[in-house]
């Protein structure tokens, strides 16, 4: 996948402008990454996604996190600073999908005549910008 | 003697293309205009009355942030018109076999699964120069109605306007193509009495008046024509029960 | 008779018509007068509502104004929908004007073209919701007809957050529990009951809804429970995939227990009525 590296700054800004959120306000408690229901397919999880934003450069091209990732907002209600790690992600997210890094095409997926539209409309929105 | 531009004076207005501005006569249209401006269609123009789809423009008014759509060979020049033609649209499609239509809605979906990525902006349809709503299409699509979708995209010339302006790359015409092609091999009902007639000629019934009347004189054909005209009877051999 | 304005979702008109039937048999039998927008279009999903994507709120706000006016016909204003994502995605989008006003105003100025953007006036509810709101009636109608068969409710994510369009606490909901009460089963709960199926992944990475459906299904066994129901019909689709689990629509649980036998599809008679036979 083609490379998209973003410095913490820019990534705070980013985030503070689209979703009104601060990721300063982190103070890694892992709530988020304890309610998460598919924490155990991301490379990071949403707990130390926060934190890598918050210190360090994160490569978009590079992080499975972003599509693994179902926007269940279980992290969003639980988060007790309102960091809401859910929207980070969907930033990191968008912003990936906008430089044009997208993680399958459908012709990976198996979609066949029986595949109801619920899936099709909700993995178009997620995974191909 | 007066010339007609004496007797009707011409009015000119200015259009622009590619971004020179033209003097053409008021009244024409954008095809037309283009031509007495000195260019030749070699490509981007068909039938020239509005039916094949070959020759969409785009075009705006200084001013004006409205993208206007039309077809060429349709749309009359207008003082002001920023034109640009639309040659062809890139729009790719595996041509699936009679055999291989199944009738299934979800099997169209299967084939073109983009169209879930439709937000319904509308952009398609105000691109049509048709009138015709390639997002009502594309909707009764994903929820399953494909006759209502055909019924839709019945007078569609693939232009490929919609897809142009397409934020989800939807391939408008494409799917409309092969939705016609599941509605009429699978929705619609075959009219008997043309299966019967099918049927009939190749069993062979009508060979003999045919045989007949193919080896008879043009004389005696006009004949017989010009009494079926009078009278509304055929002779005998003609009238195959 | 209250009129009730209803938005299908494209799923469920393609997918699940076998939902569609039962549910509004049920609300026809609670005597509500349905009506099925005239003009409706897929609502997007509403994970692009989450991002700040102005133009996936399109679809939503567009079938709200469009609902809003064939609300003022008909003198309703209720939406109820059937399918838990066009729940959330269109309770979002009612509330979007209340929210963040730069993308109200962009979303809505790009409609105003076609007609007067959605500004407030319908309340978008979702099936359980109105059942719940009914449930004495539900009780009388239902007459206690499951006898005691022990039914357990999986909520699924998408009714319950993110809390903006919550339909119950999403940490302990109940609602699907009274109804199941209301029809004269014994609701058994577990611990997995609000935890995500996985959703869409089941295309895209198909080992999550296996493994997240299996730690589901798991509990659900260690419960006693002898069928689920469940409200959202891709939690549904999953299940099926990958469970042996007996699991319905609420709605179609709901209408057998009502008597509403025509609008149930064979598999699901077949499927209630092997307990009938046990009790």
């Amino acid at each position: 996948m083609a490379r998209l590296v973003l410095s913490p700054r820019e990534l705070r800004e980013y985030i503070r402008e689209h979703t009104g959120r601060e990721v300063t306000a982190c103070m890694h408690c892992g709530t988020c990454s304890a309610v998460c229901p598919v924490v155990n397919f991301m490379d990071m999880h949403p707990a130390a996604l926060v934190k890598a934003v918050q210190r360090s450069a994160i490569d978009l091209g590079n992080l499975k996190v972003i599509w693994a990732c179902i926007s269940c907002m279980t992290c969003v209600d639980k988060c007790p600073r309102d960091v809401a790690p859910g929207l980070v992600i969907e930033t990191l997210r968008q912003l990936a999908l906008r430089n044009g890094i997208e993680p399958r095409t459908y012709s990976q997926m198996p979609i066949d005549e029986t595949t109801p539209s619920i899936l099709l409309v909700l993995y178009s929105r997620k995974g191909t910008g | 003697m007066t010339s007609s531009s004496e007797a009707h004076p011409r009015e000119y207005i200015t259009i622009y293309f590619n971004g020179e501005a033209y003097k053409v006569p008021k009244g024409l249209t954008i095809m037309k205009a283009l031509e007495y401006a000195g260019f030749r269609f070699t490509r981007g123009s068909g039938c020239r009355g509005g039916f094949c789809g070959a020759c969409p423009v785009i075009y705006r008014f200084p001013g004006d942030y409205k993208v206007r759509v039309g077809l060429a060979c349709q749309t009359a020049v207008e003082d002001g018109m920023f034109i640009s033609l639309i040659p062809y649209v890139p729009l790719v499609e595996r041509i699936p076999k009679r055999e291989e239509l199944k009738p299934e809605p979800g099997y169209v979906v299967k084939l073109f699964p983009e169209i879930s990525r439709c937000v319904s902006c509308n952009s398609c349809s105000k691109a049509c120069p048709q009138g015709l709503k390639p997002m009502d299409a594309i909707q009764a699509i994903l929820r399953g109605d494909l006759k209502k979708a055909a019924e839709l995209t019945f007078e569609c010339i693939a232009c490929g306007l919609c897809s142009l302006r397409c934020p989800a790359e939807i391939r408008h015409h494409a799917v409309f193509r092969l939705v016609g092609r599941v509605v009429g091999v699978h929705y619609i009902s075959r009219a008997k009495s043309v299966e019967t007639r099918v049927r009939e000629i190749e069993s062979g019934k009508y060979n003999k008046a045919f045989e007949t009347l193919l080896s008879m004189p043009m004389s005696e054909v006009r004949k017989i024509y010009e009494e079926f005209m009078k009278t509304g009877r055929l002779p005998e051999f003609l009238e195959v029960k | 008779m209250q009129v009730l304005l209803y938005y299908p979702g494209c799923s469920i008109k393609r997918d699940f018509p076998e939902v569609e039937k039962a549910s509004l048999a049920v609300l026809a039998a609670l005597g509500y007068k349905v009506v099925e927008l005239r003009d409706w279009y897929c609502c997007g999903g509403f994970p692009g509502t989450l991002a700040w994507d102005h133009i996936k709120y399109v679809s939503a706000l567009r079938t709200l104004s469009m609902a809003y006016q064939q609300a003022r016909e008909l003198g309703a204003s209720t939406i109820v929908t059937l399918c838990a994502f066009c729940y959330n995605t269109l309770k979002q989008a009612s509330q979007l004007h209340e929210g963040s006003l730069e993308m109200y105003k962009r979303v809505a100025d790009y409609l105003r073209d076609e007609f007067e953007p959605y500004r407030g006036g319908l309340r978008v509810a979702h099936f359980i919701e109105i059942l719940y709101e009914r449930v004495k009636e539900v009780a009388k109608l239902a007459e206690g007809r499951l006898k005691k068969i022990k039914v357990a409710a999986y909520y699924g994510c998408v009714l319950l957050r993110p809390k903006a369009v919550a339909v119950d606490n999403p940490d302990n909901p109940r609602i699907i529990e009274e109804i199941i009460k209301a029809l004269g089963a014994e609701p058994v709960t577990y611990p997995y009951r609000t935890y995500c199926c996985g959703s869409f992944q089941i295309l895209a990475e198909p080992s999550i809804v296996k493994r997240n459906v299996e730690k589901i299904a798991a509990s659900i066994a260690g419960s006693g429970a002898e069928i689920v129901v469940t409200p959202c019909q891709l939690c549904l689709y999953n299940l099926r995939k990958y469970s042996n689990l007996k699991i319905l629509d609420l709605s179609e649980l709901v209408a057998y227990a009502m008597n509403l036998q025509e609008s149930l599809s064979p598999e699901v008679l077949r499927a209630v009525r092997t307990f009938e036979s046990k009790t």
